[in-house]
């Protein structure tokens, strides 16, 4: 008879900590959610901004292409010759289309934002350069850089 | 006594966990839309600028070596319709050339160049020469939640550009 009344709230103190069990697993799991989706937007930042990345260097090597004199000139004149004299190639890479912002970017109120950079490796025995176009964009905070590498020919002229 | 408690603190626990589920559910349409768009945009760029038409395309278009998947996609989470806007762009492309014609001018001893004031580049279709070289693409795909039927959309944009003469 004493036995049995001891025993009598045992059931109270095993659904308290059966609740108190299955609280603490919710709330972890809420825990978790909550974290996986603040990497979603992450994901689409960085998504968008390679690939708008992506597209600037297109038109950087296209400038490249249409204009190779004139940017060997102010490159050589500005990064190698003379580094005080960095008006020429400052205007090569300048545009608004390869260092600029777009406003509204993808539907959003937001600014993307942009720079491009030219470096040539040369490979002094030989006529033949690397062109490196590097693209440093920011959008929401979100800081990426896109790289685009080609190989060119050229007559030395000096 | 300590069914009643049982019982009771079921409920919000139910609750939570029926709400982690949705959230996950609609994380993973959202995943899937980012990574069906992103890999749309990468086959755009690889597909070059002469394969891509002006206009809004909203059916698979053939490349040649592959089909760039627009429309709708049915998937076990949602259906995606994916779309490409594409239209021309007129770019400016800035520079300042040398003046070799001047009678100091020496190819070979950069302290001897003189650079001229800016000139400009432009390829803004106003003739056959200064036709469009680059193509502004913005993709979209668009989604329902099922549970409460709301649409939801995702935006891309990148540029082609035409290489060739």
């Amino acid at each position: 008879m004493r036995k049995a009344r001891n025993s009598r709230g045992i059931a109270i103190v095993l659904v308290l900590a059966l609740a108190m069990a299955l609280l603490i697993f919710g709330v972890t799991y809420m825990k978790s959610i909550s974290q996986s989706t603040v990497v979603n937007p992450d994901l689409l930042l960085r998504a968008q901004i390679d690939i708008l990345g992506e597209g600037i260097a297109n038109i950087a090597l296209l400038k490249f292409k249409e204009l190779p004199s004139d940017f060997y000139y102010s490159y050589y004149k500005g990064r190698v010759a003379d580094t005080t004299l960095i008006g020429p190639i400052n205007t090569f890479e300048g545009d608004a289309l390869l260092s600029g912002e777009i406003t509204n970017f993808n539907g959003t109120t937001d600014t993307a934002s942009f720079t491009t950079r030219y470096q040539v490796l040369s490979q002094k025995k030989y006529d033949t350069d690397t062109l490196v176009v590097t693209v440093t964009l920011g959008f929401r905070g979100m800081t990426r850089e896109i790289r685009k590498t080609i190989n060119t020919a050229r007559k030395r002229l000096f | 006594m300590a069914t009643v408690l049982l019982a009771v603190a079921m409920i919000p626990i139910a609750a939570v966990i029926g709400f982690g589920h949705r959230g996950t559910s609609k994380d993973f349409r959202n995943l899937t839309a980012i990574q069906l768009l992103e890999g749309v945009m990468y086959q755009t760029l690889a597909a070059g600028y002469n394969n891509i038409p002006f206009g809004t395309l909203n059916t698979p278009v053939d490349i040649g070596t592959f089909t760039l998947p627009l429309g709708t996609i049915a998937s076990t989470t949602a259906n995606y319709d994916i779309s490409l806007s594409v239209t021309g762009k007129s770019v400016t492309f800035s520079y300042r050339p040398v003046k070799i014609d001047q009678p100091t001018f020496i190819a070979s001893d950069a302290s001897t160049w003189v650079f001229d004031n800016t000139h400009d580049l432009v390829f803004d279709n106003s003739s056959v020469a200064n036709a469009f070289r680059v193509k502004k693409v913005v993709g979209t795909i668009t989604w329902n939640e099922p549970e409460n039927n709301l649409q939801r959309s995702i935006q891309m944009t990148t540029f082609l550009s035409r290489m060739e003469e």
